[in-house]
């Protein structure tokens, strides 16, 4: 007999120490308010912790009657960007931010629940876990409350990502209505492929994948991104980049791998359409945005934008490929993301030095100079900038290269042809920034604090960009 | 032998790139006069050992056949070896490449260490992208060097340094991410187990690919790598760069790096894509003959040297384009002796104009006239530099000139007439450049400060005396390099593909 009991709770070990990990960082901080780097420590250990348990229990295992999948690279991806992100709110505490531990908590629980998101093998599942993350991410991205431009942000974010979560509301009772005649469960994955004859699955399935189009900031719902980057405290928008922006990747991957297209060739065709559109529409605008675009965290959002757009390109490869190229598909996906991860992660820490909570209008300019004031911060600009801009060899090539191999296998000739123009174009932002770093400074720029406690982290951050690709040369 | 030659190698590969990190792991205890003695160690290791192995090392040597070695796919470092195609270019990196770590030393800069360091990082990756094997380690080594370039100009260029810089940035990504769709898709469509240059040989010369895709693939190759070689129209990024850069980093660029296209389509497309090249082979001409003509007279009209001196090395790729055309032993042979002859002399001449601006702080020809008085030697390096880049005899590139004008004769002889009034042309801006700036009466503007010009320092003489040695020798004795290019075009592996 079916009980509480019986299900795999140890499958869903990592996400429970993750939330039990914030629960204790919130009790304890009432009793010791003044131990951030405690509680700091504390989070960490929870965080590889949930890893160590992921690893061990949660491999493989497809758990509570097949709602939950294995977590797979995912779960440590997310792990690590939380962890990353912490500090990055250690350092943004530091400096005279809002003291607190509660932004640990939060953030490890906006972690479990979009590790949760990935895993769901079930659409409704995967929303609730969705909500339960993006309601996180109101609360982070207002953590700055003093500044009218972080709650600005909140605001702003609030309101989208309601827009986005009633369609994929609607979306799911769409698909969920369609399954009622044949008693057919099309919420799972696994039926997907069955629904794909009726109209309103379809209608569904569009409207649950514009919500993930809304989450990784593609066109045409990426116009949240730069303000809410911008108004953002940096921490929060280092994990809106990667962490929330990697969630949906992962999860638009896998609803489009779980769409199997074989009986129904003229979907097929119109889907690759839809999905190449969709994809050489957001690198153009993610890169014609960053051209003319001065704020730095205005730019990173771009720059997140044209690298949505990279990585829809591999989605759309997946979907025209279907289940022939699943290995290289996933190879390519989370190396790319682990790329991006590190890039991302480097600049957003040179970027959480400079003095002042509210960086939000932190220009490009303000880093002339940099070069003089600190070295590990310049050669993480250098590095990692021309990782985002794709120079080998830093991995942010090998990523690209990947992705340009797995569009010629599926050839997907006009998409490489705007890919390779974004990038050309991107070169131009990327490297005026890089210039800029070099420049002499004029008196007038942001204050820069170089933090020795993080100069570790973006030592080897950098140095992951630099060599993380070459481990793959040898295919 | 092989495992001698393999070491010394991997040595000069690897010599910059110790430097470098050297130089950034101690680098506050490092002394600036530490990071040039390390710089000029290393490239002088690069040198010997391309010199070592172009004296010793004999064409039946395993490693001189076609890159026999596999690109070992347990190992994570890079495998390398050479052949009669890389050898030359490798020796001209090495050459090239302490010339220009001498040269360095005369720059008045701030911050040396971190100039040799991008210097270094340059190097090594020229170094190995000539002795990789593996395709897309020859593509990531070429690629070391765009930010290098881009960092030294941003800091230490001459003025428009900052925008030819971003110009320079664009253009090479365009042309670099253009040419790595045609090297994907030679790689998926032969079928071949890995981007090893081997490989892909084996795997054409069993199936080749079919003509309507080596027509594409060539396409892509042409255009991409053309833009890296300044092929018209995109050439506009070359002249601006090697003006502005720092003079070590234009001649590294100018001499060697600017060779890395030519050097693709040689030991890859010429090989893999043979229909391919026969099908682009006109377009092909027509451009070169664009560089040469009109390239050629856009020089002609320069005032600024530097600016002469750029333009000029734009005009000559035509030359080296026009040798791949013509698709014959002799031709394609014989432009890969230009491109030697040609990487050494323009590297002395953007050394040599550099030297003049320095000393009479002038960039306009016209206004230092009269130089030859005051600095005999430095004119006659000059006029040395002049006659090899016109390709007359005793130097290297007139080897390379002649055979691409014979073979070109059998290719179409329209084309060999086109192409000859480039030597005029080339003559004619050389000569007169020489003249303005060392001959005649110093301008009235000039000569009050005419007796301060000094001639040039040991320190300069030595890097170009290198280069014109190394001018002068293949030119007495060109066999030197044929030799090796010809075990490359009788290899049994390359015949198989050329005659399918």
């Amino acid at each position: 007999m079916e009980n509480l009991i019986s299900f795999e709770w140890s499958s869903l070990l990592p996400e429970i120490t993750l939330f039990c990990g914030a629960i204790v960082i919130l009790i304890t901080e009432a009793f010791l308010p003044k131990r951030a780097v405690l509680i700091n420590v504390f989070s960490a250990a929870v965080a590889i912790l949930s890893v160590v348990l992921g690893v061990l229990f949660a491999r493989d295992t497809v758990a509570f009657n097949g709602t939950l999948g294995a977590s797979g690279g995912f779960g440590i991806f997310i792990t690590a960007c939380a962890l990353l992100s912490i500090l990055l709110g250690y350092g943004f505490s530091a400096k005279g931010g809002k003291k607190g531990c509660e932004f640990s908590a939060v953030l490890l629980i906006s972690a479990a629940a979009l590790s949760i998101f990935v895993r769901a093998q079930n659409l409704m599942l995967a929303f609730v876990a969705l909500e339960c993350a993006t309601i996180s991410l109101y609360a982070l991205s207002a953590w700055n409350p003093n500044k009218a431009t972080s709650l600005e942000a909140s605001a702003k974010y609030l309101v989208n990502a309601a827009v986005s979560g009633g369609l994929f509301l609607l979306g799911i009772a769409f698909i969920y209505g369609s399954g009622l005649e044949s008693k057919v469960d099309f919420l799972a994955y696994e039926n997907f492929t069955l629904g794909l004859g009726k109209v309103s699955f379809v209608l569904g399935i569009l409207l649950v994948v514009s919500a993930g189009l809304f989450k990784i900031s593609a066109f045409p719902f990426q116009f949240w991104s730069p303000d809410v980057y911008q108004g953002s405290p940096t921490p929060t928008s280092a994990f809106f980049a990667v962490g929330s922006k990697a969630a949906g990747v992962v999860f638009l991957a896998k609803v489009f791998m779980a769409l199997d297209f074989s009986a129904v060739p003229h979907l097929a065709d119109r889907g690759v359409l839809a999905a190449s559109v969709i994809a050489a529409l957001t690198i153009a605008v993610g890169n014609l945005g960053g051209l003319t675009q001065t704020n730095v965290k205005r730019l990173m959002a771009f720059s997140g934008i044209s690298n949505a757009g990279y990585l829809f390109v591999l989605l759309t490869a997946g979907l025209k490929l279907g289940s022939t190229s699943t290995n290289l598909f996933e190879i390519t996906l989370y190396f790319y993301l682990a790329a991006y991860m590190f890039a991302n992660y480097g600049i957003f820490f040179v970027i959480n030095q400079f003095d002042g909570t509210d960086d939000s209008n932190l220009n490009i300019s303000d880093f002339r100079g940099l070069i003089k004031k600190s070295k590990i911060s310049e050669a993480s600009m250098v590095v990692n900038l021309a990782s985002l801009a794709g120079i080998p060899p830093t991995a942010g090539f090998f990523g690209k290269l990947l992705i340009l191999m797995m569009a010629w296998y599926a050839q997907l000739y006009i998409l490489m042809a705007v890919m390779i123009l974004g990038s050309a174009a991107s070169i131009f932002y990327y490297f005026s920034w890089m210039r800029a770093t070099m420049d002499v400074p004029e008196g007038n720029e942001c204050k820069f604090e170089k933090m020795r406690s993080v100069a570790p982290t973006i030592l080897a951050l950098s140095l992951a960009t630099l060599l993380f690709g070459v481990s793959l040369i040898k295919m | 032998m092989h495992d001698i030659f393999g070491i010394i190698l991997n040595a000069g590969v690897y010599a910059p790139f110790v430097a470098a990190i050297i130089m950034i792991a101690f680098w506050q205890f490092i002394s600036n006069g530490l990071a040039k003695f390390l710089s000029v160690l290393s490239a002088l290791i690069l040198a010997t050992s391309g010199v070592v192995i172009w004296a010793f090392a004999s064409v039946n040597d395993s490693m001189l056949q076609y890159l026999l070695a596999e690109s070992s796919v347990d190992s994570i470092l890079p495998t390398f070896a050479l052949n009669g195609v890389s050898l030359p270019m490798y020796l001209l990196a090495g050459l090239v490449g302490l010339a220009a770590t001498l040269q360095a030393s005369n720059a008045k800069i701030k911050n040396v260490k971190l100039f040799y360091f991008l210097l270094m990082i340059m190097l090594g990756g020229l170094a190995g992208a000539f002795a990789s094997v593996n395709v897309v380690w020859i593509y990531a080594f070429h690629e070391f060097a765009l930010v290098p370039t881009f960092i030294a100009m941003v800091l230490w260029g001459s003025a428009g340094g900052r925008l030819a810089a971003m110009q320079m940035a664009i253009y090479l990504t365009i042309g670099a991410l253009v040419s790595l769709i045609g090297i994907i898709a030679i790689y998926s469509q032969s079928g071949a187990e890995s981007f090893g240059l081997r490989e892909i040989l084996i795997a054409v010369s069993s199936a080749p690919l079919s003509a309507q895709w080596q027509y594409v693939i060539f396409g892509l190759l042409l255009f991409g790598l053309g833009t890296l070689v300044s092929l018209f129209p995109f050439y506009s990024w070359a002249p601006r760069t090697y003006a502005t850069a720092p003079t070590a980093f234009a001649m590294l660029h100018a001499g060697v790096l600017k060779k890395f296209g030519l050097y693709l389509l040689i030991q890859l497309a010429l090989v893999a894509l043979p229909l391919g090249v026969s099908a682009w082979s006109q377009t092909m001409a027509v451009l070169a003959l664009v560089n040469i003509v009109f390239i050629g007279l856009v020089t002609m009209a320069q005032r600024d040297l530097k600016m002469m001196v750029s333009y000029s090395s734009v005009a000559h790729m035509g030359v080296c384009f026009l040798g791949i055309a013509t698709m014959s032993i002799l031709g394609v042979g014989a432009s890969i002796i230009f491109m030697f002859g040609h990487g050494l002399s323009v590297a002395l001449m953007l050394m040599l104009s550099t030297a003049v601006v320095n000393r009479t702080g002038e960039w306009e020809m016209k206004k230092m006239s009269g130089l030859y008085k005051q600095t005999p030697v430095l004119a006659s390096f000059f006029l040395a530099g002049t006659f090899a880049s016109l390709g007359l005899p005793c130097f290297a590139n007139f080897w390379g000139e002649l055979g691409v004008f014979v073979a070109l004769w059998d290719f179409s002889p329209v084309v060999c007439a086109i192409a000859a009034t480039g030597i005029i042309i080339s003559a004619i801006y050389g000569l007169r450049a020489f003249a303005a700036v060392f001959m005649g009466e110093p301008s009235e503007t000039f000569a009050p400060r005419f007796s301060e010009v000094a001639d040039l320092t040991l320190k300069e003489k030595i890097p170009a005396l290198i280069l014109v040695v190394a001018l002068v020798f293949v030119g007495f004795y060109p066999k030197s390099i044929t030799a090796d290019i010809n075990s490359f075009f009788n290899a049994p592996s390359v015949q198989s593909t050329q005659t399918k």
